[in-house]
């Protein structure tokens, strides 16, 4: 088992990902990887394989659950973990996005203080189902 | 680390990123305007223009909270839900739905204008640290191998407001340049212990480093095809032989790093549509500019006299009159003969156009307009307008106020002072055996010491003081608000900066004083008794010796 959790995240906004950047680089336990769209992410997994995506659903072009497919269509990454991170938190709305697959949603906006901490309690969760 | 410090150092980085944030959101803003307008225009893609809008807001919604931003990203939530009501319900009509848009979208900026920022107070924004009142500009890293000529040219540069911080060899630079962000400029001289084109890669490794370019001004003994190259290949804004004048490195380091930059063009927009006089000048601003709106045509003459407007932009058809009737309202006042009037209209008839020639409107915009022309049409014309305006103000040679321009200026200070009860001061400086300068160095030369004068009186006085050119070797300074140890001081200190400032004639360096007289409003009522009390001072000046600052005997 490898030390650190890949992290892999993508969202259009430059701000969003400088926080993300800022909330989770000096985390011991975490590696970390940025990316602005899915035709990105998908490039970088090729030679990067990431063991959780943290996807955020609106975006321009393909968004978050499509590029969670195109992710998982990738060889090797069929059983690959997500987190959506949205500003649509209706139940209904978490339901639909666990129904592709999620883990977990974590809510737009999202205090950077505690990201860190709510992506490892997401991780762990995970294995227990 | 230990997780307290650990979140400090969040903490701190966050906070910079949330004044970068807060920042940009105006920009933000001008998005939504942006495609609403698009929207009600009725032009291109409408589903796609319905999605982008949805999408801005939804991401404010989404990211202000993160920010420090909650209530207005709450306050965004509302207009996301609005706008997804209103595409599920085609019943709603325009006029209704646009008002609605129009006030939840004002409730929003007006929030952001009021929320503070949850910033930690020492964060300063890089622009500001750079200047100040004073004229102290950001840090001069210069790198020149002999010591001695490297700490001259950082005392000389002392004299212009200038701070330095002096280095014999390249590593030393880059070792003291790690972490800091308080570079305003680099002098570099090629030749340095590194090797004799050492200056060029230390230029591309100081860009590479710092992520943003720098300006930096090369210093060198030699004007060869090697040396110049590798400036040129280094990214080097100029380039100067030594011996080094130093009122032209002054010159040009005030240019490369723009700290007197244009002032932004003023425009006024004259349009009863709020909402899309309000998006011109939004585009407008983020272009640089400062704009004014003005719905109500009838208050455009108060207008005018207190903005003084590079550009008006006027709608041609308005409730109560037209734009070309407001145009000959405006054109009657000699003062507002040659401001720029732009039309926006509907109206594309021949005839109307050239109704709108015939009483001095430069231009003819359609409406819708496509952003960049409209920034492209107001800033040419802005441009111009002021070009103008100044040949017919400012000297040619120093680029200060001409006499005439001064004299008026004068006048309308003492009224103002007059007025608000304050005090001015008016000092005029004349240089010192400046005949003699001509003589021995060639007027070349003497024309190069009244550009220097003049960028030092330009850099140490502030923003609020008037400098003026008054005649051959003759300056004046207008001091609003200030009085007789406050004005004398400052002079003082003009004075004896000026004195150590190593002019270049040929192949050696020499010195030039001046002599000044200060007198003040009151007890001087007029200004003619103002000019005279102020002349008296300088004579007394002259008389004493020279090099000296005398203030008006009835002070």
């Amino acid at each position: 088992m490898s030390e650190k959790l890949r992290l892999l995240y993508v969202d259009d906004e430059a701000d969003i990902r400088e926080v993300v950047e800022i909330a989770l680089e000096d985390e011991p336990d975490l590696e970390l990887r940025l990316c602005a769209s899915c035709a990105a992410a998908v490039e970088l997994a090729k030679t990067w394989r990431p063991d959780l995506l943290l996807l955020d659903v609106m975006m321009p072009g393909l968004d978050g659950p499509a590029t969670f497919a195109q992710l998982r269509a990738l060889p090797g990454m069929a059983s690959v973990a997500a987190v959506f991170v949205t500003a649509k938190v209706q139940p209904s709305e978490i339901d639909q996005l666990k129904a592709l697959g999620a883990i977990g949603v974590i809510a737009k906006p999202f205090d950077p203080m505690c990201l860190a901490e709510h992506i490892r309690a997401l991780w762990k969760e995970r294995h227990v189902e | 680390m230990s997780n307290e410090a650990k979140a400090a150092a969040m903490r701190h980085k966050l906070a910079a990123r949330r004044e970068a944030y807060r920042e940009q959101m105006p920009a933000r803003f001008a998005a939504i305007r942006r495609a609403w307008v698009t929207l009600g225009q009725g032009v291109g893609d409408l589903t796609e223009t319905r999605y982008e809008l949805l999408r801005q807001v939804h991401n404010i919604s989404g990211s202000a909270g993160t920010f420090g931003l909650r209530p207005v990203g709450e306050m965004a939530r509302g207009l996301e839900h609005f706008l997804i009501e209103l595409n599920l319900d085609p019943g709603r009509t325009a006029g209704d739905a646009m008002h609605e848009f129009e006030r939840r979208f004002s409730e929003l900026t007006a929030l952001f204008d009021r929320t503070p920022s949850e910033l930690l107070p020492n964060i300063v924004s890089r622009m500001d640290a750079a200047t100040t009142e004073a004229g102290i500009a950001g840090r001069v890293y210069i790198v020149e191998d002999d010591l001695a000529q490297g700490q001259e040219i950082a005392d000389q540069l002392r004299a212009f407001g200038w701070e330095t911080a002096v280095f014999t060899d390249a590593s030393s630079m880059e070792r003291a340049l790690q972490g800091k962000c308080d570079a305003a400029a680099f002098i570099i001289d090629m030749a340095l212990p590194e090797g004799q084109l050492a200056g060029g890669p230390l230029m591309r490794r100081i860009a590479e480093n710092l992520g943003r370019h720098i300006p930096q001004i090369v210093i060198s003994a030699h004007w060869d095809w090697s040396s110049r190259f590798e400036a040129v290949r280094g990214g080097a804004l100029a380039y100067m032989v030594k011996p080094v004048d130093f009122g032209i490195l002054a010159e040009r380091l005030d240019a490369v790093t723009r700290r007197q930059t244009e002032a932004p063009f003023k425009v006024l927009i004259v349009d009863d549509t709020r909402i899309l006089a309000d998006y011109f000048a939004q585009v407008l601003t983020d272009a640089g500019m400062l704009a004014k709106v003005l719905s109500d045509p009838t208050r455009i003459l108060d207008m005018l006299v207190e903005f003084e407007a590079d550009v008006i932009l006027m709608d041609l058809f308005m409730p109560g009159c037209t734009g070309i009737e407001a145009a000959r309202v405006i054109r009657q006042d000699p003062k507002f003969t040659t401001v720029p009037i732009v039309f926006l209209s509907t109206e594309t008839s021949r005839e109307a156009q050239l109704e709108a020639i015939a009483i001095g409107a430069d231009d003819f915009m359609h409406k819708p307009i496509a952003e960049t022309d409209l920034i492209l049409a107001v800033t040419a014309r802005a441009r111009r307008f002021r070009v103008l305006s100044s040949l017919v103000r400012q000297d040619s040679l120093t680029g200060l106020l001409n006499h005439i321009s001064l004299k008026l200026r004068l006048e309308s200070e003492i009224e103002r002072c007059r007025r608000s009860k304050t005090s001015l001061a008016f000092a005029m400086l004349d240089l010192d055996h400046f005949k003699q300068v001509n003589d021995t160095y060639g007027h070349p030369v003497g024309d190069q010491v009244i550009r220097t004068i003049s960028q030092l009186l330009r850099s140490r006085l502030r923003k609020s003081d008037v400098v003026g050119r008054y005649g051959g070797e003759e300056f004046a300074v207008l001091m609003p608000d200030t009085d007789v140890g406050g004005a004398t001081a400052i002079v003082e200190s003009l004075r004896a900066q000026f004195a150590s400032i190593g002019l270049v004639g040929g192949k050696t360096h020499f010195h030039c004083t001046f002599s000044a007289g200060i007198a003040f409003v009151p007890p001087a009522t007029s200004m003619d008794a103002l000019i005279e009390a102020a002349d008296g001072a300088l004579y007394e000046a002259k008389r004493a010796g020279r090099n000296r600052v005398c203030v008006a005997a009835e002070t």
